[in-house]
C-alpha cells in the first residue's frame, strides 16, 4: 500500500470504520511509514477533542414560544375564508402558467421549432397547473 | 479493494424511527400544540448545537432553533414520510445555519468563543490548549466543510446520519470530511496568525 493509498483510509481507522481486511493493510503500511503515522496520530488528536465536546442547550425551553407562533400562524392563516384561497390561488396559477407559457414561446423562438412535441402539450400543461395548484394553496394556507 | 471501494462501504443503518414519533407527527399536523412543543423539546437541544458549533454564538443560534422550528411546524403537511422527522429538521437547520454562516466569514469574536468554550467547558480529559486550537481552526473551515465536521460529531460519528441530516450522499460526505480534516491538520501545523482576543 502507498501513502496515496493510505491516506483517505486513516479517516476510516480514526472513525474505526475501517473492515478488517482494509485494517491490517493499513497498520502493516503504519509500521513502516513515520509520515503516515504522524497523519494518524494528528487526526486522532483531532477526533478525541471534537468528539469530546458536549451538546449544548439552548439556555431556556423554547419550545412553548415556538408552538405558540406556530399555532398562531395557523390561525392566522386558516382565517381565509375558503373561497377567497380558492380565487387567491386561481390567480397565483395563472401567473404560474402564463411564465411558463412564455418560457415555452421564448425556447421555440429561439430554437425555432417547438421545445416539445405538441402531443406532449396537454398532458405537461395538466401536470403543471396541478403542480402550481398545490403549491398555491400551501403558500395561502401558510405552509410553505 | 481500492482505497475509494473502501470509502464507500462503511457498516453503518439508519435507526428506524419510533412508532411514538410518527403520532406525534400526525398530532402536530392536526394542529395539536401540545405535539408541537414536544417536537421542538425533543430536538431543540441537537439543533441549537448544531448551530452554536458552526457560529459560536449563542444569540445567533436560539433564533436559528426558533426559524428551523417554525418552518418544520409549518411545513409539516408537506413531510411525507412522518418518520425521516429528524433528518428532515437538521437539514433545515442545516441550510439555514450554512447561509448565516457565509455572511459571517472571519469573525474573530466567533474564534475567541471558540477558544473559550474549549477552555471552560469540556471535559477533563482534553487538553484544553489543544481544543483551544481545534475548534479555532474549525471556526474557520468554510461553512460547507466545517458543516460537515459538526454534524458528524453531533450525529455520534455515524456517516449516514450525518450526511441524511445535510440532504447529501454518504460517499459526498466523507470526501468533505478528508478535505476538512486536511485543512485542520494544516491550520494545526502552521503558527497562529491571530484572532485570540
Amino acid at each position: 500500500m502507498s501513502c496515496q493509498d493510505a491516506a483517505p483510509l486513516l479517516q476510516e481507522l480514526v472513525d474505526g470504520a475501517l473492515p478488517p481486511a482494509a485494517m491490517a493493510q493499513l497498520n502493516a503500511h503504519l509500521a513502516g511509514c513515520p509520515a503516515c503515522r504522524q497523519a494518524y496520530e494528528e487526526l486522532a488528536s483531532i477526533a478525541h477533542v471534537l468528539g469530546a465536546e458536549p451538546l449544548t442547550p439552548p439556555a431556556r425551553d423554547l419550545a412553548p414560544a415556538i408552538a405558540a407562533q406556530a399555532l398562531a400562524a395557523r390561525a392566522a392563516a386558516g382565517a381565509m375564508p375558503g373561497w377567497l384561497r380558492g380565487v387567491a390561488a386561481l390567480i397565483l396559477c395563472s401567473c404560474f402558467m402564463a411564465a411558463a407559457a412564455l418560457v415555452w414561446a421564448l425556447g421555440s423562438l429561439c430554437l425555432g421549432r417547438p421545445v416539445a412535441p405538441s402531443s406532449l402539450l396537454l398532458p405537461i400543461t395538466l401536470a403543471g397547473f396541478a403542480f402550481a395548484w398545490r403549491h398555491s394553496l400551501a403558500m395561502l394556507r401558510g405552509e410553505a | 479493494m481500492t482505497a475509494n471501494s473502501l470509502l464507500m462501504c462503511t457498516p453503518d443503518a439508519a435507526p428506524a424511527a419510533s412508532a411514538d414519533e410518527r403520532a406525534l407527527v400526525s398530532a402536530a399536523r392536526r394542529g395539536s400544540g401540545d405535539a408541537m412543543a414536544e417536537i421542538v423539546r425533543r430536538y431543540q437541544a441537537r439543533v441549537h448545537t448544531l448551530a452554536y458549533r458552526m457560529l459560536r454564538d449563542r444569540e445567533a443560534a436560539e433564533d436559528i432553533v426558533q426559524e428551523t422550528f417554525l418552518r418544520v411546524l409549518r411545513g409539516l403537511p408537506r413531510l411525507r414520510d412522518d418518520g425521516a422527522l429528524r433528518p428532515w429538521i437538521m437539514r433545515i437547520a442545516a441550510n439555514l445555519v450554512v447561509a448565516l454562516a457565509r455572511q459571517r466569514a472571519y469573525d474573530d469574536r466567533a474564534l475567541a468563543e471558540a477558544a473559550r468554550a474549549a477552555e471552560t467547558e469540556w471535559h477533563d480529559h482534553v487538553d484544553p490548549a489543544l481544543a483551544a486550537d481545534v475548534h479555532r481552526a474549525v471556526a474557520q473551515l468554510p461553512p460547507h466543510y466545517r458543516l460537515a465536521v459538526v454534524a458528524y460529531y453531533l450525529e455520534g460519528k455515524s456517516y449516514l446520519e450525518a450526511a441524511r441530516g445535510l440532504g447529501l450522499p454518504v460517499g459526498t460526505l466523507k470526501v468533505r470530511l478528508f478535505r476538512a480534516r486536511a485543512m485542520l491538520r494544516q491550520a494545526l501545523q502552521e503558527p497562529e496568525t491571530g484572532g485570540d482576543q
